[in-house]
């Protein structure tokens, strides 16, 4: 029996649009879910923070995530300071949020409490607008 | 009384006339073609100079120097608010291009808008630096063109006046985030100017700081430019041939404008910045007191100060 073009039509637009429905889902499923769990890693939500010029110091509010598959005592560190950002006790996940001011790169890492091993590092790059080289000091300011 | 009064005061380069846009166009050549020949010609100076230092003078040289060379090119397009005596004044979309070059202590200078040094093309040769100072000897376009042209009661009072473009020497200190610069020049390039003009001095001082607001960048600046009366007197000043009814006879003294800006830079990404400033310059007495200002600034969108403000977004190669 032949169907109508019509029918035909409108078959083929419902398939499209349920496949359609199906992937999005799957994708705010996926997006979801990474969100929910992190991937094994330690990840920083913004890895580059911009200033005008090259020495100005630059602020950014980090957000950084890790996750490890041995829970364990962790503590965040960063390449500012010795002392930890933050400690977490038997656990296999963790979240840290702060504002940072730097015209350095800032070298974010996990270490065991008890160990001197960095396990996970990732690095916040400082970049400027106009670099040292852009600018002869006997220019005025051109910007 | 019916005509045009087309102004090109210092600053004030890309109009839309027709007039102006030619003129603007044979001044940029022409300075151009004259700063190629003063660049080339203080390489070879400085290559001859160079030959006589000793090896290690040519190695902290080639150090110090290696630091100062380079530069950057911002081509900027956002919305711009200006009124002035000089023209109609702009309301609308702009397009702003800034940027400078140095090699080997030569270096070009572009100040088309959003700066208070809105000066056009400049070249020069940065020839000392210490510390704190640094010394270069450039052209600055003293002032732009301008051209009236009125059909006055009893006759057509006609200015067509060409731009003055001059070399001097400038100083630029900088302590901490505080910018001073000093400029003295004494001698005109234009030969027509030059040829009208007696005692030709154009001198500035400038004062600027910066400060940092979280990654906001904001500079305060204020600047006082100085013009001897013959140069004044020249773009200014009414002859009694040239006087009319409406423009009686006028002679220009010397005088200095003062400038003050504002601005606040935002950085948007490594290459995109968000730019926005506030001008205003009170022009000399003797500019404001002379009888075509007098006219002018008295015009539909015209004022007798200067102001602009403009928002812009700009990209830095």
């Amino acid at each position: 029996m032949k169907t109508s073009p019509l029918k035909q039509w409108k078959n083929i637009s419902v398939n499209l649009c349920c496949q359609i429905v199906l992937v999005l889902t799957g994708m705010l499923y996926s997006l979801s879910a990474a969100a929910a769990s992190p991937e094994i890693g330690l990840t920083l939500y913004s890895n580059q923070c911009v200033a005008v010029n090259q020495g100005m110091k630059c602020f950014v509010e980090i957000q950084v995530s890790w996750k490890i598959t041995k829970p364990d005592d962790y503590c965040l560190f960063s390449s500012q300071q010795d002392s930890p950002l933050q400690c977490w006790r038997n656990s296999n996940q963790g979240k840290f949020e702060q504002e940072f001011v730097s015209d350095k790169n800032i070298t974010f890492y996990l270490k065991q409490k008890y160990g001197d091993t960095q396990l996970m590092t990732n690095e916040l790059k400082i970049v400027w607008v106009y670099k040292k080289n852009s600018r002869s000091p006997s220019s005025w300011r051109m910007f | 009384m019916r005509g045009t009064l087309f102004f090109s005061p210092l600053r004030y380069s890309l109009h839309i006339n027709f007039f102006i846009k030619a003129n603007f166009m044979k001044t940029l050549i022409r300075q151009t073609l004259i700063g190629l020949c003063f660049g080339m010609t203080l390489v070879s100076l400085s290559a001859s100079a160079k030959n006589f230092e000793t090896e290690q003078a040519s190695e902290e040289s080639a150090e110090s120097e290696e630091n100062f060379n380079g530069g950057f090119l911002k081509i900027g397009l956002g919305y711009k608010v200006e009124e002035n005596p000089y023209n109609e004044g702009v309301n609308g979309v702009s397009l702003f291009v800034n940027g400078r070059y140095q090699w080997e202590g030569l270096f070009v200078e572009a100040f088309f808008g959003a700066n208070e040094r809105n000066e056009g093309l400049s070249i020069g040769y940065n020839f000392y630096n210490s510390e704190h100072w640094n010394f270069d000897i450039k052209t600055v376009m003293a002032h732009g063109n301008i051209y009236n042209e009125v059909y006055d009661v009893d006759k057509i009072f006609y200015q067509p006046l060409d731009s003055a473009t001059m070399i001097g020497l400038q100083a630029t200190g900088h302590y901490g985030q505080t910018t001073m610069q000093f400029l003295v020049a004494p001698y005109l390039i234009d030969a027509e100017v030059d040829d009208a003009v007696d005692n030709s001095l154009y001198a500035s001082a400038w004062l600027g700081h910066s400060w940092q607001i979280k990654n906001w960048s904001i500079h305060a600046s204020v600047g006082l430019e100085y013009r001897s009366s013959d140069i004044l007197d020249y773009y200014y000043g009414i002859s009694p041939e040239e006087a009319t009814a409406n423009f009686g006879q006028y002679q220009a003294s010397s005088g200095i404008d003062l400038t003050t800006q504002i601005s606040a830079s935002y950085p948007i990404s490594e290459d995109w910045l968000f730019e926005s400033y506030l001008r205003y310059t009170d022009l000399a007495d003797s500019i404001s007191d002379s009888p075509v200002m007098r006219v002018a600034k008295n015009e539909p969108n015209r004022a007798e100060a200067m102001t602009e403000v403009g928002v812009l977004i700009s990209y830095v190669f």
